[in-house]
């Protein structure tokens, strides 16, 4: 473990968490443009500062998304999308010094214990994903959707037309099994898709805007609650089995190339609300449901790195840009890594060790400025944010055309809410509906147009069965609710 | 993107003279390489790594700057406004072609003038290595005693690879189930747990797992074996006649003069001879396939007239 | 507008863009490189669940007594800040980056109540000078320079 007594490393973990935070609270720049917008300066650097460098960003960038997330009800990356729930309601509350100091915790928790099961775990998990055909990520994507019937709110119907609306924005671009442009309008700009992080910020930090600049009394928070406010132990004690199912799903998502940190950030909120003793405090302002989905995006920043490092494959664009950094430096990752660059992989673990000290040293330098800021004569911060907006979500592709887009996007957000529709469920279509149509068509070649092959993989029909239960479960609990 | 800045800076320093021959300097200090890869991609390790060895033979400075969008328009429409004193280019691979073909955006592949074709990638089909077939012929003798029981993989839908095996399909008449990705990855898990029998794809792609032993090569799908796998029998060697070309090259905004494509040829092959640049590319697998500006536009017309043909009679496009 | 009425419009406008998707998904070009399902098929389902919940709402909305609506935000304020929005994206290309955030945060600031005066002057010049050396400067991002000033 020499990453500690090498300053560089050291150093650059820092650098890297501290750029990742800050890139990560931009709405728009996502953890793997953060880590994309750094790879060509890793080119000359050694090799272990130069992984490190970028798997601190992606640490730094997906704790840094819950802070926008809590402070303006926007996420800053796609995990935190579950995060705004109840972190924005907390809040509005007049506790969101409350909210940033639990998901920082929750954050340091989920990174912690990611890399523990990193380091232990590595090879029995990479078996896990290889275990998943075709059939199993249908059943994995079917799973994820089965969040909306908790997430509807009040109205499940309406929760339906959120999610068939994001199910529609993810056919948009190529498909996926014949390569014809499907709903492009002829527009090369739509061939690759819409991606979710356009979505999500036209969904929520637009439509807010929107919403807000129209209300004649603006929500204020009150001055005094501008203070960090790290949890206290009996805080901890009560969030710990909101963690523990966030590293539980995190882990399971992580080690899944292609699933990722926005799903288990929604099924940990779930559950979490599912085996509370108090499951209606969630969405009003909950502390654990900041604390379930933080844990978990942040579990993942380690356990992708399973696929990744074990298998050479990429689990996610993140992990896709850290796979160019190590080709860069002439390294391959893989089976063979562990022996031909031992150094190089116990860096990248120290180094992760240093990246998740220094995001809970510079969340508490950070979070005051940033409640700071949030608290700014209002004018000036609705501006600013559009201002970061415009900017930001130009950096993504260089395209204007994002922009307009997420101006458009931002124009149907605001009429959902004004008919009181949930957008999370719309989020969930977006994220899923590639997965979800790739995979089922893809098992139906394979197996001729047998719908059975969904039965006969164990691992689909168990993942399947569960979504069926886990969706009565909360149907029949909103019945009763109801009744 | 950042990188203009850090490698004028980087390479600032000295103007070595360009090579013997033509003592004309280069009409612009700065030449700006457009990829619409994202940084780490194929198409941006493949400029960073050129850059490296042009630079002290041409005499000029470089930067990379990746465009991203509109799955390469975007990069194509900067290069194909920008002004032909030789300051700007593109670097080409089959996406462009088939970008224009399937998207038909404002500036296509068409727009562009091509400079030079650099380097082939060869594609290799491959399996895993508990697989029972030893080479391409047993996988096709087994698929032809058996159609429609084999499953084969490709990258992406309507990729080159894609194509490729839909043509062995018909080649051979296996009626194999041609099942596309979304990159390598997905692709090599399912080969790797055996839901396929066969994938396709570049060697730079599936280098750790044949590395590890983990995957078994099967034929390359090139005119000639590879050098750095003399062993590995060709498609055609083996009975199927399926050829993938896939490119990697620069191309440039229309009316430059001939004088800097010149310079271009001239350099390129300086480089490609280089020792220290051979080592590089042969370690990725890449054939060095040098063609000037009037090779390159022919065989660019071609390729794009082929795909075209393909691509419409799959019915892929109108 | 009452619950029930936003809830009636809400299902036509399902209704409308599950109808508009679906003509649009049938009409997709089927390759030979497709599968049985097609590039339609699966977006035929999803229009299909879209105007199926759109009727359902319409019915129960029709049926169920009616409620009273959550105060309804301003229209026209909103549309006022979206048109700023617009101006920007299409001024962008004309008057170069900086410039035009910094018009579009301080035209913002104004819009929503700020006083104009000296300070917001120079919140809008903060604007665009620290956001251009923040995004163009540090991050290398090429945003354009505006053919007003010769930049591309």
């Amino acid at each position: 473990m020499g990453a500690f007594t090498d300053p560089w490393t050291v150093a650059t973990a820092f650098g890297g968490v501290l750029w990742g935070i800050l890139g990560g609270a931009l709405p728009g720049i996502s953890p793997s443009i953060a880590m994309a917008l750094l790879l060509p300066f890793t080119y000359g650097m050694e090799p272990i500062p130069a992984i490190v460098l970028l798997a601190s960003v992606y640490v730094g960038a997906e704790y840094g998304g819950s802070i926008p997330a809590i402070l303006i009800r926007t996420p800053g990356t796609n995990s935190a999308a579950a995060t705004t729930l109840d972190g924005y309601e907390m809040a509005r509350q007049g506790k969101g010094g409350e909210a940033l100091g639990i998901s920082l915790i929750s954050g340091l928790v989920g990174g912690l214990f990611g890399l523990v099961v990193l380091v232990l775990a590595t090879e029995p998990l990479a078996r896990v994903a290889l275990a998943f055909t075709p059939a199993a990520y249908f059943g994995l994507a079917v799973l994820g959707l089965s969040v909306i019937a908790s997430l509807a709110g009040g109205s499940l119907t309406k929760g339906l037309i959120a999610a068939a609306l994001g199910l529609m924005v993810a056919t948009v671009g190529t498909d996926p099994v014949s390569g014809v442009p499907r709903f492009t309008f002829g527009s090369p700009e739509l061939l690759g898709g819409i991606r979710p992080i356009l979505v999500m910020v036209g969904l929520f930090a637009v439509a807010e805007m929107l919403v807000q600049i129209g209300e004649p009394e603006w929500a204020k928070v009150e001055a005094r609650d501008t203070r960090l406010k790290l949890p206290s132990l009996a805080m901890f004690r009560r969030l710990l089995p909101a963690q523990a199912i966030g590293c539980g799903i995190g882990t399971f998502e992580g080690v899944t190339p292609g699933a990722g940190g926005t799903i288990a950030a929604f099924m940990a909120y779930n559950e979490a609300r599912r085996w509370s003793k108090n499951p209606d405090a969630f969405g009003k302002g909950a502390p654990e449901g900041v604390a379930a989905p933080e844990s978990a995006n942040n579990v993942v920043t380690a356990t992708a790195l399973v696929p990744l490092l074990s298998l050479g494959i990429p689990g996610s664009n993140s992990a896709a840009i850290l796979l160019g950094g190590f080709l860069v430096h002439g390294l391959t990752p893989g089976p063979l890594l562990f022996e031909r660059a031992p150094d190089v992989v116990w860096g990248l673990y120290g180094g992760l060790l240093i990246a998740n000290i220094a995001m809970l040293l510079l969340g508490l330098v950070i979070l005051t400025p940033a409640l700071w800021l949030v608290n700014r004569p209002k004018p000036f911060l609705v501006a600013t944010i559009l201002a970061l907006i415009v900017s930001g979500v130009f950096a993504i592709e260089q395209s204007l055309f994002d922009v307009g887009l997420v101006l458009v996007v931002g124009v149907i957000g605001y009429f959902l809410r004004w008919a009181g529709v949930p957008v999370l469920p719309l989020v969930l279509g977006v994220v899923l509906g590639f997965m979800l149509e790739s995979n089922y068509r893809r098992s139906l070649v394979l197996s001729g147009g047998d719908h059975r092959v969904f039965i006969e993989d164990p691992v689909a029909l168990g993942l399947l069965t569960a979504a069926v239960l886990l969706t009565g479960f909360s149907l029949w609990r909103e019945f009763r609710r109801n009744a | 993107m950042l990188t203009r800045r850090s490698f004028a800076a980087a390479s600032a320093a000295a103007l070595v003279p360009f090579s013997a021959q033509a003592q004309m300097r280069y009409p612009v200090p700065t030449v700006t390489l457009v990829t619409h890869s994202s940084p780490g991609g194929g198409s941006d390790v493949f400029l960073r790594e050129l850059i490296k060895h042009l630079h002290p033979v041409m005499g000029v400075n470089f930067a990379v700057e990746n465009v991203r969008g509109g799955s390469g328009a975007t990069a194509v429409a900067r290069v194909a406004r920008a002004r032909p004193d030789g300051s700007m280019f593109y670097a080409t691979t089959p996406t462009y072609i088939q970008t224009t073909l399937l998207s038909r955006p404002e500036f296509g592949y068409d727009s562009l003038d091509p400079l030079a074709i650099v380097f082939l990638d060869p594609e290799v089909i491959y399996t895993r290595v508990e697989s029972p077939f030893r080479t391409l012929a047993d996988a096709v003798a087994h698929a032809k005693a058996n159609p429609g029981r084999q499953r084969w993989g490709a990258a992406n839908p309507a990729s080159l690879e894609r194509i490729a095996f839909e043509k062995m399909n018909r080649l051979i008449g296996a009626r194999a189930a041609v099942v596309s990705h979304e990159g390598g990855g997905d692709l090599m898990i399912n080969v790797l747990n055996g839901t396929l029998d066969l994938g396709i794809g570049e060697i730079q792609e599936i280098r750790a797992q044949l590395d590890a032993n983990r995957i078994r090569l099967l034929g390359v799908v090139t005119e000639e074996r590879l050098p750095d796998f003399p062993d590995l029998a060709t498609a055609r060697e083996q009975g199927v006649d399926l050829v993938v070309t896939k490119f990697r090259g620069l191309a440039g905004p229309k009316g430059m003069p001939d004088e800097i494509a010149a310079m271009w040829h001239d350099a390129l092959r300086q480089v490609l001879a280089s020792p220290a640049y051979k080592e590089q590319y042969a370690k990725e697998s890449l054939v060095p396939a040098l063609k000037g500006r009037e090779e390159a536009r022919r065989f660019t017309a071609e390729f794009a007239a082929e795909i075209a043909a393909t691509l419409r009679e799959l019915g892929v496009v109108r | 507008m009452s619950a029930s009425a936003r809830d009636i419009a809400l299902g036509l406008a399902a209704l409308v863009l599950a109808g508009a998707y679906w003509a649009l998904a049938v009409d997709l070009p089927i390759s030979l490189l497709s599968d049985a399902v097609g590039p339609g098929g699966v977006p035929v389902a999803i229009a299909m669940l879209m105007a199926a919940a759109g009727v359902v709402l319409i019915l129960r909305s029709l049926v169920g007594a009616p409620r009273e609506a959550p105060p309804s935000p301003a229209h026209g304020r909103a549309a006022g800040l979206l048109a700023l929005l617009v101006a920007y994206v299409l001024a962008v290309p004309f008057i170069g980056y900086p410039m035009a955030l910094g018009l579009l945060a301080g035209a913002i600031a104004l819009y929503a109540g700020a006083r104009s005066g000296l300070g917001l002057a120079a919140f809008a010049i903060g604007i665009g000078v620290l956001f251009w050396f923040g995004f163009v400067r540090v991050m290398g991002i090429p945003f354009p320079a505006g053919t007003l000033f010769g930049g591309i």
